[in-house]
Formats: structure tokens, C-alpha cells, sequence
């Protein structure tokens, strides 16, 4: 019981220290997301015409930017928000806050504090996973939201449902790579700069092998190591959900924070 | 002390507070452990001083009692909780404070303590306030706008403010002025007399004497020498000034055991003994002297020496 008090206490003390943080990426996902959604307005009248020019584009092209149709509803919150630029927005925030969770502590001694008492390492360790979460899903409310407002304002034809899944899948998968730093930075001693490099090199090269594995034969059975494989955000705005990306993404955040308790508890206190 | 150094065994006792045994701590890519089979034991309600130049171990031992860091080999018990496999345990009844005090730099003082309260709920709730007017600690400013000393003041309070039955703390004094350092000594003797135990490490031989039973010194990892403040002056050498009518019996004074000697002119000696002092008394009964002065003990020198002398054993 009094486990659970201390790691409430330190997940309140986290978030309020973050306060201004999550206020600065709020306003920057609002903008970023509305003005996408909103520009939308301006090319849903020619939407078949661009189709048929981008259509001609070769598949490569399309394989990078997640799919051929770009214009219709679906195509276009897909190639323009949630296929690219939300991933790399919410991984390099996932990645970056995950790793200074307990990195600042650390680097700082104020970790010391902390486990001078009565609360135990996995105690911290889930105080901060639960923090990042938090502001993270915050984030993502945030940005399924404005992508919904957004896009009942420019007539985007949609089931808010599925928006909101597509947000929750994109959030989920950006958020298995904060897993992953955060797992290396808990488990073992490596920097803060190495675990955000891992994971972003699992991130962004598994984007570029998937990419490429329609074009280069062999690649196939490699890209379906990597996270961006099950990724299909153009078929989860049309309702359809991959169990391969579900359980893919258990399989990280659980395999993550099993190593990460086991590695933490384990391991010096630098 | 009922442990032998070199074997390094302790029975484990229900009135220690602290027991280490043969705690040992080695770092990969390190020949030499920076721990190495360290047993000592510390009495509930002892003050206990932990001496040893920069780098001896000092910070080790204290991390790896706090479970910040493993041992590689050995155990150590607090309150007869281990210090690994019951941490959790262990901290319900341990205060410590850092050597180099850390504190949450935009934090204030009052936000700090509250924080630290909520990870660990105190006993009684008007000794913070106590605490807070004792050392005149600002609670409105951020604490990364304060001196070292206030700082260090806050690491203080927050380290006795739940009043725990076991201390440890690291270089307590650094960065207090003298008038906070008597402050603190008195609230080591109170937290002595509440029956709590002290565990502090110091490299100041001063700071040391003035609130510790008992000292022990670490060295490059290996704990040389234990000593009650007692047992230090009584193998202290004396050392008196000595003024004669006639000249100074130099050839008697050579002969006595363990002493040394200094002339400075044909009257006038001073002689430095250890031990037994009968032996001088008897040639001073013989001669006529008219002034004797004894000069103050130094325990440091005489600990700093046994240190020596002890390293160079092991």
C-alpha cells in the first residue's frame, strides 16, 4: 500500500514538473495537425484530378508515402498525417521523454532521494513508465481530437471512430520505440544518447526496409522484423485493425517493461 | 570491538543496528575492488565514524548499504534486514544524506520537503517545522537559488526529518558555517539519545571526534582500523614542556622508553612520551623542577599514525 502511495507521489511530481512541456507540444500538435486537416478543404474538389496525376507515380513512391490514393478522405489523412508525420513526431517525442525519465534522475542524483525510501525500484521504475504514458496519451487525445474537429470542419467524410482508433494504433506504435529507449536505459547503463539512437534506428529503418521491401525481393521476411511492417494506418481509418500490429505491439511494451524491471532492479545506481 | 579485522567475521547480534560482513565490491574493468571485505558492526544508539581520504570507500560502503549499489560478495544487515533482498524493508527506518547533496533545483524548499514526506510519511509532524526554524532554512526560494550551505541544510532535514532509527549520512558538515555545524552535532546527540544510530563518513579528523564513539578508517577498500575515541588517547603520546633549576638530566631522559626529546636551551625540554608515564615521574623526583606543562592530545596525528601504520600491516 505504501508502495503505491510513493509511486502516486511520483508520478504527480513528474507530470507537474513536465507541466510547461506538455503545454509547448499541445500548442505544436495543434497547429501542425490542424492546419494539415484544414488544408484539406482546398484540395477535396480536385481530389480525383490528383489522384489520376499521383497515380502515374511509380510504386516506390508510393510504398514511401504508405499508399497510391492521396486525395480521397482516407488517402489523405493517411499519407499526410498518420503514415508519416504523426509516427515521427510522437517516436521522437517517445523516445526522447522516455529516455530522460529516469536519465534525469540519474545523471542529476536526485534518483538517491527517491530510493533512500521506502519504495522499491520497480515502484520508481512504473512511476516513471506510468508518467511517460500519461503525457504521452495526453498527446495523443490532444491530437485525436484536433484530427477530429478538424476534419468534421473540412467535411472529411470519416467515422470519428476511426479516426480515434487510428490516433490510438499510431500512439501505440510511436510509443513501443519509447518503450524500447526506455527499456535500454532501465535495464542496462547505457547513455541516454545511445538508447534514443537505438531506438531510433529501429524506428526510422524499419519505415525505410518496409519501404523498400516492395521493391527489393529479399527484404520482405527482414521488414517483417520491424514495427512498420504491421503498420497499415490507411486500412485502420477504413475500420480495418491488424492483429499482427496488436499483438506486435504487446509483445514490445510488455517485453520492454519486463527486461527493464528485471535489468533496474538489478543493476548500479550511477 | 567483538570482530576480528583480518578474518572479518561478525556474528550477527540483535542490538547492531548496522552489520556488514566481508562486504565486498568490485567494478568490471577494475583490479583492485573498491570494497574488499569490509566488516564492521554499529551499535544502536552509537555514533559511528566512517574516516578515509577521498577515494578509500567511504561513498561505497554507504551506497552499497543503501542498495545503490550491489555487492559483489558479502551481506550486510540493517536493523537485521538484508540490504538487498529487503531494500524496501530497510529504508522504512534509514535517513541518508548524500555526499554531494542533489535536490530537485526548481523545486522550493517546501514543495522539496512535502515531495519527500509523500514518499515517506513522518512520525511527528511538528519536528519538521522544529527542524526548519532550527537551521533558519528558506522554504519560499527554489533550491537551485540557494548557497551550498542551505542546500546542505535541506539535504539535513530531509534526511532526519521522519526521524529514523538508523542515520547515514555522507559528509554531513560540508558547506555548513559553525554556527549550523554546532547545530547539527546537537541534533546527532539527540537523535543518540532518542536511541538511534549514526553511520557518518568524514575525512575530517575533527568533525569526527567531536559527535563519534567510535571511528573506524578505510583504505583503499579495506576497513585498517577500528578505535574508540578512548582507546585513541589512551596510546596518544604526551607530550610536556619541562623547566629545571639545573641543567636538564639529558642522560636520564634519553634512557626512558618511547620518548623523545627536544632541547632548547640548558633548562628548558620538551619531551614527547608514550605509554606508561611512571618511568619519567621517577627521574622528574630526582630533579628540581620548577615548571611542567602538558600540551593538548592530538588524536588526529595519533590516528593518522596508527592509520599509517595499520595500512602499511595490511
Amino acid at each position: 500500500m505504501r508502495n503505491n502511495a510513493a509511486v502516486w507521489a511520483i508520478v504527480r511530481n513528474e507530470l507537474r514538473r513536465r507541466k510547461l512541456y506538455l503545454l509547448w507540444w499541445s500548442v505544436g500538435i495543434i497547429a501542425l495537425v490542424g492546419l494539415t486537416v484544414l488544408a484539406y478543404g482546398s484540395v477535396r474538389d480536385q481530389a480525383a484530378e490528383l489522384n489520376k496525376a499521383f497515380g502515374s507515380l511509380s510504386s516506390s513512391i508510393s510504398s514511401f508515402v504508405g499508399t497510391g490514393d492521396m486525395f480521397s478522405p482516407a488517402g489523405y489523412l493517411n499519407s499526410q498525417l498518420y503514415f508519416i508525420t504523426l509516427p515521427i513526431l510522437f517516436i521522437l517525442l517517445s523516445v526522447t521523454l522516455s529516455s530522460s525519465l529516469l536519465n534525469k534522475e540519474e545523471s542529476r542524483h536526485t534518483l538517491e532521494l527517491l530510493l533512500a525510501r521506502p519504495v522499491s525500484r520497480s515502484g520508481v521504475l512504473a512511476a516513471k513508465a506510468i508518467s511517460g504514458s500519461i503525457i504521452v496519451a495526453i498527446l495523443g487525445a490532444v491530437t485525436a481530437i484536433t484530427v477530429a474537429l478538424c476534419a468534421l470542419a473540412v467535411h472529411i467524410d470519416i467515422p470519428i471512430g476511426y479516426i480515434l482508433l487510428t490516433s490510438l494504433a499510431m500512439l501505440l506504435f510511436s510509443g513501443a520505440f519509447g518503450a524500447l529507449a526506455f527499456m535500454l536505459f532501465a535495464a542496462s547503463q547505457v547513455t541516454r544518447r545511445l538508447a534514443v539512437v537505438v531506438a531510433i534506428l529501429v524506428s526510422f529503418g524499419g519505415y525505410i526496409l518496409t519501404s523498400l521491401a516492395g521493391m527489393v525481393h529479399g527484404l520482405a521476411w527482414v521488414a517483417k522484423l520491424f514495427p512498420y511492417h504491421y503498420y497499415d494506418p490507411g486500412a485502420i481509418l477504413t475500420g480495418k485493425l491488424s492483429a499482427g500490429l496488436v499483438l506486435y505491439i504487446a509483445a514490445i511494451y510488455i517485453g520492454a517493461m519486463v527486461v527493464a524491471t528485471i535489468g533496474f532492479r538489478r543493476r548500479d545506481i550511477q | 570491538m567483538p570482530q576480528d579485522l583480518r578474518s572479518g567475521i561478525i556474528k550477527s547480534d540483535m542490538t547492531a543496528s548496522i552489520v556488514t560482513n566481508r562486504l565486498t565490491k568490485r567494478y568490471a574493468h577494475t583490479s583492485k575492488p573498491a570494497l574488499d571485505n569490509v566488516s564492521l558492526k554499529v551499535e544502536a544508539g552509537e555514533v559511528y565514524g566512517f574516516l578515509g581520504a577521498n577515494g578509500a570507500g567511504k561513498s561505497t560502503t554507504i551506497r552499497t548499504l543503501l542498495n545503490f549499489i550491489q555487492p559483489t560478495s558479502g551481506s550486510a544487515q540493517i536493523l537485521g534486514e538484508d540490504i538487498v533482498r529487503d531494500s524496501v524493508a530497510v529504508k522504512r527506518h534509514v535517513g541518508y544524506l548524500s555526499g554531494e547533496v542533489a535536490l530537485y533545483e526548481k523545486m522550493t524548499g517546501k514543495q522539496f520537503l512535502a515531495y519527500m514526506a509523500e514518499l515517506q510519511p513522518l512520525k511527528d509532524k511538528s519536528y519538521l517545522p522544529e527542524l526548519m526554524k532550527r537551521f533558519g532554512a528558506d522554504p519560499h526560494k527554489p533550491l537551485g537559488e540557494l548557497s551550498k550551505g542551505n542546500r546542505q541544510k535541506f539535504g539535513l532535514i530531509q534526511a532526519v526529518m521522519h526521524q529514523p532509527e538508523v542515520l547515514i549520512l555522507d559528509e554531513p558538515t560540508s558547506g555548513l558555517d559553525p554556527l549550523m555545524q554546532e547545530e547539527f552535532f546537537r541534533l546527532i546527540r539527540e537523535s543518540k539519545e532518542r536511541g538511534a544510530s549514526v553511520f557518518v563518513s568524514s575525512h575530517n579528523f575533527a568533525e569526527v571526534q567531536r559527535m563519534c564513539d567510535r571511528i573506524g578508517f578505510i583504505r583503499d577498500g579495506k576497513l585498517v582500523s577500528e578505535q574508540t575515541l578512548a582507546d585513541l588517547a589512551s596510546k596518544a603520546s604526551h607530550t610536556f614542556t619541562l623547566t629545571f633549576a639545573d641543567s636538564v638530566p639529558l642522560h636520564e631522559l634519553n634512557r626512558l622508553p618511547h620518548a623523545s626529546l627536544t632541547t632548547h636551551d640548558e633548562h628548558h625540554v620538551t619531551l614527547s612520551m608514550e605509554g606508561e608515564l611512571t618511568p619519567l615521574f621517577r627521574v622528574l623526583s630526582n630533579h628540581h623542577v620548577t615548571r611542567l606543562e602538558q600540551q593538548e592530545v592530538n588524536l588526529e596525528q595519533q590516528f593518522m599514525r596508527f592509520y599509517r601504520e595499520a595500512g602499511d600491516e595490511k
